[in-house]
């Protein structure tokens, strides 16, 4: 009886909490700001909630620090002329400002899957939707549990990373292969502020700045074209896909909320497969 | 006695045994004598849980001629109210000082509840400085886990005595020594040594059984720090979380950390991403340790977002 009252009482002080907290088990098709943001841009259109076979989303369902959660999307089949995704867009259903972002991908990416660090506030559904070259709709969803980060080392000073903004680094990882979907890393120096967070020293509040747009180019082709928000987390870095042909420029050019202008490039060398293997 | 009836008779031992051990606040520790005058208070080293109260770390306190000190105080005010009353059943002698080992929520809430008595909160300044800076946080991440009822009166005290490194005290009249080896666990980390006994509360330099939470840490003065506690001739030590140890297994702790740190560092190298790293990076060593599952990709993360740092 004891057990049973503690209980009972643990329940009752948490119905306050759990009212406004999202939980796990909350039936993701009935929150009120993903069904105005679906309505709003995808209409009537169907999306398909089991998207597994064209799209998942690998998200760590406690993280430790809600600033950087690591997410990858995965796109299941490679990108082909005639069956392509061509865009995927990112929304946390909490986060003040929850839609997170786009990225658009052209058949010359290889496989429209990317990796990126997102902000995520409280507990919360995290979806994908991807949209095929044919127009149809398919979402995958993930729970995650973040939590503000109890012994981050204390705030760095604003300016100085605001002035350290820009530096680009462009890296394909590996031997790159002629015609093979190659894993491609973009990290540039950034605050990426959301303009809502409080410095615990100085207790103000500085205003937004963050990277608004991402194109990738290869060759002079668009490969994949980010448009994001202060969602993704201070130094933004993406995880994505091209395929090389030969000797090109991989480049990207990124611009931010103050209409600064960043780029990068690096060179591709791809080797024929027979090449490759003849070297092993 | 048939086997049903030894196994009821073992049932109701254990149910009685744990009545016992839960008098005051469920799931409240029993002040273990470990030395001559010196208390343990070992918590489940699982993960704070609406279950386990949020009694998770260990805590003590050490008696002397004149007086109580106390080492850590737990997640909450309430545990801090129920440390008080254990150290009463225990001795009438009044707390002269709480010492905090270091910053993290599972240590410093309780300590609320001695300040209500005007008892000194003692801490390395770097600790105290952590505390006032990001504290505030962690308790808001407590009351999400916990729930306002378990949290309530739980405030964030800035110990209001503070230390810069290595000093010896006189507090209840035991010697005891306050260790920092530099910025280890966390950069303001403190073990407490009674030189008496030879017990020392390790404080977040060590943890039995369980993947210790990487933060604010500093890996080469973590070990470095751990050698250093190895050298003394300790009768007996007190981890953060799990059971007390004793000679070569506070080495398990350092252990962890260099086979964590060269995991991760290989995975990077290799231009493995992050996420994959999380899922890969694994030390079937340690699986079975406390917190395995959640801590481990978390402190995947930590170093690996380091190493891109560099």
């Amino acid at each position: 009886m004891k057990a049973l009252c503690s209980g009972v009482l643990i329940a009752a002080c948490l119905a306050p909490y759990m009212a406004q907290a999202a939980q796990p088990d909350d039936d993701p098709d009935k929150v009120a700001r993903w069904l105005d943001f679906k309505s709003g841009t995808f209409k009537d259109r169907t999306i398909d909630p089991h998207g597994d076979a064209v799209i998942k989303l690998d998200a760590p369902a406690r993280a430790a620090d809600a600033a950087v959660v690591p997410i990858a999307i995965n796109a299941q089949f490679p990108q082909t002329s005639t069956r392509y995704i061509k865009k995927l867009y990112l929304f946390i259903d909490e986060n003040p400002e929850p839609y997170a972002g786009s990225f658009e991908f052209t058949p010359e990416a290889g496989l429209a899957s990317i990796e990126t660090r997102v902000r995520v506030e409280d507990y919360t559904f995290m979806r994908v939707i991807a949209e095929t070259n044919d127009g149809k709709l398919y979402s995958a969803i993930r729970f995650v549990k973040a939590s503000g980060g109890c012994s981050a080392p204390a705030d760095k000073d604003e300016d100085a990373a605001e002035s350290a903004a820009g530096q680009v680094r462009l890296q394909a990882e590996g031997q790159a292969i002629k015609g093979k979907p190659e894993l491609a890393q973009l990290m540039v120096r950034h605050p990426n502020r959301t303009g809502m967070a409080m410095n615990q020293v100085t207790r103000n509040y500085a205003s937004a700045y963050f990277i608004r747009k991402v194109e990738i180019t290869y060759a002079g082709k668009p490969v994949m074209t980010a448009n994001v928000n202060f969602s993704i987390s201070e130094n933004p870095n993406f995880r994505f896909y091209f395929v090389p042909n030969g000797s090109a420029d991989l480049k990207a050019h990124i611009e931010d909320t103050k209409n600064k202008r960043f780029d990068g490039v690096v060179a591709i060398n791809a080797q024929s497969s027979a090449q490759t293997s003849a070297m092993k | 006695m048939t086997t049903r009836s030894l196994r009821v008779l073992i049932g109701v031992f254990l149910l009685l045994a744990s009545a016992l051990a839960h008098a005051d606040l469920s799931g409240m520790p029993v002040p273990k004598q470990i030395a001559p005058g010196v208390y343990a208070l070992i918590g489940s080293a699982d993960a704070v849980a609406p279950a386990n109260h949020g009694i998770v770390s260990n805590n003590g306190f050490i008696v002397g001629p004149s007086g109580v000190t106390v080492i850590d105080t737990g997640s909450s005010y309430r545990y801090g109210r129920a440390m008080i009353e254990a150290i009463r059943k225990v001795t009438p002698l009044p707390v002269q000082l709480v010492i905090i080992t270091h910053q993290a929520p599972e240590f410093v809430f309780g300590a609320s509840a001695f300040r209500d008595n005007g008892v000194p909160i003692l801490a390395h300044a770097k600790a105290a400085q952590l505390i006032r800076e990001r504290c505030s946080i962690c308790l808001a991440n407590l009351r999400k886990t916990l729930g306002e009822d378990e949290m309530a009166g739980s405030r964030v005290t800035v110990p209001d005595r503070t230390v810069n490194g290595t000093t010896q005290i006189d507090s209840g009249g035991r010697t005891l020594q306050l260790l920092h080896f530099g910025p280890a666990s966390t950069p303001g980390d403190l073990a407490v040594l009674d030189t008496q006994t030879g017990v020392l509360f390790a404080g977040s330099l060590v943890s039995n059984g369980r993947i210790p939470e990487l933060r604010n840490e500093q890996i080469s003065g973590w070990l470095a720090a751990l050698e250093n506690v190895h050298g003394l001739e300790l009768k007996t030590v007190v981890p953060a979380f799990g059971a007390p140890l004793h000679g070569d297994a506070i080495m398990q702790t350092g252990v962890y950390l260099r086979e964590l740190d060269a995991s991760v560092k290989a995975a990077y190298k290799s231009g493995v991403g992050l996420t994959e790293a999380m899922h890969n990076v694994q030390l079937p060593a340690f699986r079975s340790y406390k917190l395995y599952a959640i801590a481990q990709p978390q402190n995947v993360q930590h170093l690996y977002l380091q190493l891109e740092k560099q």
